[in-house]
C-alpha cells in the first residue's frame, strides 16, 4: 500500500484533478441541497461524460459528488425542515428547530464540521482497513438485518417527544404503510389497488417530502418568518469558529456508526443518521432537550451519513458489493474505466484507487471550507418573508417528488402525506417516528422472512448467533435511559 | 433558494425546447425510456448507446428513467407512448414476459415494434469459495442426506433467478428453497457471506468475484459454453435442463413511422459496430447482439416459459 501512496498523492496534485474534486463537491453540494435530485442521478449522469476522461479525473469528479451530495442534503434540512436527500432526515429533527430560533448559520457550520469528520474517519476506515471491514460485513446475514432494523425501531422511543404510547401509534401507522407493495417473499400484491404506481411500496422521497416539508408550511401560515432575528454570528466568526465544544464525541461516534451501517448492502445513510441519533440522545445528560434544536442532533446526523461514503465504498472496491444506490452508480463509472472492484484494484491499479480514496479526503476538506463560509448567507433564507418563502418551498417539494420517478402520482401523494403529517404533529404523533416505521419495516419484513426460511421455521436463529446477541443487548443498552427517565418523573 | 429557482427556470425553457412540434424526422431529441433507475446496468446501456448514437443521427437522444415495479411502469410508458418517432424505450427480461403472464401488465409483445437486444446475461449456479460443494452431485447428494435443508439466494419472485431456481429443483430433484433478495447486491453479500447453500445469480454479477477466487461456479445456465469462462460445464453437459438468463434490449411502440424505424435500425447498426462502443461496453455489459427478427422470436419464446412458471406457481 505505501509504494501506491505517494504516487496516488502526487497524481492528485495536478491542477486538473484538484478541479474535478471542486466542481464535483459543488455539483453535489447543490444536487444534495434540492429535494428531488440525487447524488444516485447525478453520478449516472456523470458515467458516459467520464469514458472520455483519465480514470482518475472521472472517478475523483464522481467521488466529489457523492461527498457533496451526503452533506448538501443537510442546508434544506436544517433551514426548510425539507431534507434534500432522505439521509438528512434525522437532521432536521434538530436542525430545524435552530434555525427556528435564529441559530440556522450555527446549525450550518455544526454540519459541515460533523460531515466533514464523519467523511475524514470513514476514509480513513477505507484506507487503512478495507479488506478485514469488508469481511467483516460479510458477517452480517438476513438475521442480523432483522436486529439491526429492530434496533433502528427502537429509537422510536428516543424520537417521541411526549406520550410514548402515541410514538408507538405513530411508528406503527408507518410499519402499516410500509406493508403497501409487493409481497418481498411471494410476490403477492397488498394494498395496491391495481395502482401500478404503488407496485414497488409507497414511494419513499415523496412521502419524506409530505411529512417533513409540508406539513411545516402548514405551520408556518401563521407567522411571518422562520426565524425572528439571526444570532449574532457575524460573517468573520462562523468562518473562524473551531469546532463547537461538546460535539467531539458524538461525531466520532457517529462516523463510526455511519462506516460500519454504510458497509451494509441493504440498511443505508438513512438508517445510520436515525441509529447515531438515538446512541446521542440517549448517551447524553439532558435527552430531553433532543428534538428542541441540540447541537448534538445535528453533529449525530450528519457525522453518520457522510460516514457512510466510505463505508460504502468499502464493500465496493474490495468485493464488487456496493453499499448503496449511489456506490452502484459509482460502480458503473468504475467499470467503465475497466476497473473491476477486486483486489487487483489495491495493487495493479494501485495508485488509482488509493488516488481516489485520497480525493475523497480533499472532497470533506472542499464542502467543509465552502459549508463554513457559505453558511451565514444560506442562513439568510430563513429570514425571508415567509409569503415569499412558502410558495418556494411548495414549488421545490412539488417539482422534487415529481423528479424522483418522473410521476404526477407521487407529487398527490406527498401532497396526502403532507397534510396527513400536519393533523397527526398537531394530534402530538411524531412524523419522525412514522418515517422510521416506513423506512425499516421492509427491511425487518425482508431480513425476518429470509431467516425463518434458513432456520426452516425456527426464531432460535435470531439468538443464537453472536452478532445478533451483541445487536439485541446494544438495543437494550439504549432502550435503558428512556424507560427509567420515565420513572425518575412517575417518583418525582 | 434564488440560484435554485433560476435553475428551475432554466430547466423549464429546456423542456418547453423538448415539446416544440415536428416537421421533418428528426427536427428533435428523441427519448428514450429507460425503465429502470439511474446508475443500473440497464441504465448504462442506454446511456452508452445514446452517447455514442449522437455521431450517427442529426439529434441527441434523451434518457428518461421511469422505474418501479419490475420495469412495469417504463414497459407501459413506452407501449403508450406517442408514436410519433420521437420515443424508443428499453425491456428487459424476464421482467418484461413475466409481468405479461401474471396478468399485470397493460400491454403484450405486439403493442411494441422490437428493435435491439444488446445484452444476454447468463444465469449462473455460485456458491462461496468456503463451501463444501464443488459440484452439482455434491448438492444433490446433501440434499439426500439432509432433504429440505438447502437455500438458495434469489433476487425475488418472477426474477429470471427464481425461474432457474425452479427449474434446477425440477431437473435435480432437490428442494431447495429460495431466499429472495432485494436486488443483487443484497442477494451477492448473502452468498458470499455464506448464511444461504448456494446463489441463482448472473454471470456479470459475480465474474469478479470468480476470477479472485472468492465464489465458485458450479454451473451455467447457457445451452453452450460462455467464452468469458470457458472451463465451466454447462448444465446441459452434466444432464440437466436449466437454461435461464437476463436480456436487455430496446423497442420503439407498435405504430412507430416507418421511416424513423428505419433510421433507428441503421443507428443501431452503426453504434453497435462502433469500435470505440465496444470498448466501452466490454466491461460492463456482457453483450449479446440480437437483430430485431431475432430478438422478436427470444421475446415470444420467452414468453412461454414465464406463462408455463406462472401456472405452476405463481408470484
Amino acid at each position: 500500500m505505501t509504494e501506491h501512496l505517494v504516487p496516488a498523492f502526487l497524481s492528485l496534485l495536478d491542477p486538473v484533478v484538484l478541479l474535478t474534486i471542486t466542481t464535483g463537491t459543488v455539483v453535489g453540494i447543490i444536487v444534495g441541497a434540492m429535494p428531488g435530485l440525487t447524488a444516485t442521478m447525478a453520478v449516472a449522469l456523470l458515467i458516459p461524460v467520464t469514458f472520455g476522461m483519465p480514470p482518475l479525473h472521472g472517478l475523483s469528479l464522481m467521488g466529489g459528488v457523492y461527498c457533496g451530495g451526503m452533506y448538501g442534503g443537510a442546508i434544506s434540512a436544517i433551514l426548510l425542515s425539507t431534507p434534500g436527500t432522505p439521509a438528512a432526515a434525522a437532521t432536521s429533527f434538530d436542525g430545524y428547530p435552530m434555525a427556528r430560533q435564529g441559530k440556522g448559520g450555527t446549525a450550518l457550520a455544526i454540519a459541515a464540521w460533523a460531515s466533514f469528520w464523519g467523511g475524514i474517519i470513514s476514509t480513513f476506515a477505507l484506507l487503512l482497513m478495507a479488506p478485514t471491514l469488508a469481511h467483516f460485513s460479510l458477517r452480517f446475514g438476513p438475521p442480523e438485518y432483522f436486529v439491526l432494523a429492530i434496533m433502528g425501531l427502537s429509537s422510536i422511543v428516543t424520537l417521541t417527544k411526549g406520550s410514548m404510547v402515541k410514538g408507538l401509534i405513530a411508528g406503527f401507522l408507518g410499519l402499516v404503510v410500509a406493508t403497501v407493495g409487493m409481497d418481498p417473499l411471494s410476490g403477492y400484491m397488498r394494498f395496491t389497488f391495481g395502482q401500478v404506481d404503488l407496485y414497488d411500496g409507497v414511494p419513499f422521497m415523496p412521502a419524506l417530502i409530505g411529512l417533513f416539508s409540508i406539513s411545516q408550511i402548514l405551520d408556518l401560515t401563521a407567522e411571518t418568518r422562520i426565524a425572528e432575528g439571526l444570532d449574532g454570528t457575524s460573517l468573520s466568526s462562523i468562518k473562524r469558529s473551531k469546532l463547537p465544544k461538546g460535539l467531539g464525541g458524538t461525531i466520532v461516534q457517529g462516523g463510526i456508526i455511519g462506516t460500519i451501517v454504510g458497509m451494509l448492502p441493504g440498511a443505508g445513510a438513512t438508517i445510520s443518521a436515525f441509529i447515531s441519533y438515538n446512541f446521542a440522545k440517549q448517551g447524553s445528560k439532558d435527552p430531553e432537550t433532543f428534538g428542541k434544536g441540540n447541537p448534538k442532533g445535528v453533529a449525530a446526523s450528519e457525522s453518520a451519513n457522510n460516514g457512510c461514503v466510505g463505508g460504502s465504498i468499502i464493500p465496493l472496491l474490495t468485493l464488487g458489493i456496493p453499499g448503496n444506490s449511489v456506490a452502484a452508480a459509482l460502480m458503473g463509472g468504475l467499470m467503465i474505466q475497466g476497473l473491476i472492484p477486486g483486489p487487483e484494484l489495491f495493487t495493479r491499479y494501485g495508485t488509482l484507487t488509493y488516488g481516489f480514496i485520497l480525493s475523497l479526503f480533499l472532497a470533506n476538506l472542499v464542502f467543509l471550507v465552502l459549508g463554513l463560509y457559505l453558511a451565514p448567507y444560506f442562513a439568510r433564507v430563513t429570514s425571508t418573508p415567509n409569503a415569499l418563502l412558502i410558495p418556494g418551498i411548495v414549488i421545490l417539494s412539488v417539482i422534487g417528488s415529481y423528479a424522483i420517478n418522473n410521476n404526477m402520482f407521487d407529487v398527490w401523494l406527498m401532497l396526502g402525506f403532507g397534510i396527513a403529517g400536519y393533523f397527526l404533529e398537531k394530534g402530538g404523533f411524531s412524523t419522525g417516528a412514522l418515517v422510521l416505521g416506513l423506512i425499516l419495516g421492509p427491511i425487518a419484513e425482508l431480513g425476518f422472512g429470509q431467516s425463518l426460511i434458513l432456520s426452516q421455521g425456527s426464531p432460535l436463529i435470531f439468538f443464537d448467533r453472536p452478532l445478533c446477541i451483541a445487536l439485541w443487548i446494544i438495543t437494550l443498552l439504549l432502550m435503558i435511559p428512556a424507560f427509567t427517565s420515565g420513572r425518575r418523573k412517575k417518583q418525582a | 433558494m434564488r440560484k435554485s429557482l433560476i435553475l428551475l427556470l432554466a430547466l423549464c425553457t429546456l423542456l418547453g425546447a423538448v415539446s416544440a412540434m415536428a416537421a421533418d424526422y428528426p427536427t428533435k431529441p428523441v427519448t428514450i425510456i429507460v425503465a429502470s433507475n439511474a446508475g443500473g446496468g440497464t441504465d448504462t446501456m442506454a446511456r452508452l448507446f445514446a452517447k455514442f448514437a449522437e455521431k450517427y443521427f442529426p439529434q441527441p437522444f434523451v434518457i428518461n428513467n421511469i422505474d418501479g415495479a419490475g420495469g412495469q411502469r417504463g414497459f407501459d410508458a413506452l407501449a403508450r407512448a406517442k408514436k410519433d418517432g420521437y420515443t424508443i424505450g428499453t425491456i428487459y427480461t424476464p421482467h418484461f414476459t413475466a409481468h405479461i403472464s401474471a396478468k399485470r401488465a397493460n400491454y403484450t409483445i405486439d403493442d411494441f415494434a422490437i428493435l435491439y437486444n444488446l445484452v444476454t446475461d447468463p444465469g449462473v449456479l455460485v456458491v462461496p469459495a468456503s463451501s463444501p460443494f464443488n459440484t452439482i452431485e455434491d448438492i444433490i447428494a446433501a440434499e439426500k442426506a439432509d432433504p429440505g435443508s438447502l437455500t438458495g439466494s434469489t433476487s425475488g419472485p418472477g426474477s429470471d433467478d427464481a425461474f432457474a431456481l425452479a427449474q434446477f429443483n425440477e431437473a435435480t430433484g432437490c428442494t431447495v428453497k429460495s431466499v429472495p433478495a432485494t436486488g443483487s447486491s443484497n442477494a451477492k453479500a448473502t452468498v458470499m457471506g455464506g448464511h444461504v447453500s448456494m446463489g441463482f445469480m448472473n454471470l456479470s454479477q459475480i465474474e469478479s468475484n470468480y476470477k479472485a477466487g472468492e465464489i465458485r461456479i458450479l454451473a451455467m445456465m447457457t445451452t453452450k459454453r460462455h467464452p468469458s469462462v470457458p472451463d465451466i460445464p454447462t448444465f446441459a453437459e452434466l444432464g440437466y435442463k436449466v437454461v435461464s438468463d437476463s436480456s436487455r434490449g430496446f423497442a420503439a411502440p407498435a405504430g412507430f413511422p416507418e421511416d424513423a424505424y428505419a433510421m433507428i435500425v441503421d443507428v443501431f447498426e452503426k453504434v453497435l459496430a462502433d469500435p470505440e462502443f465496444l470498448a466501452a461496453a466490454k466491461d460492463q455489459l456482457e453483450m449479446n447482439f440480437m437483430g430485431p427478427e431475432e430478438y422478436r422470436q427470444y421475446l415470444v419464446d420467452l414468453l412461454e416459459v414465464t406463462d408455463k412458471a406462472y401456472e405452476k406457481d405463481p408470484w
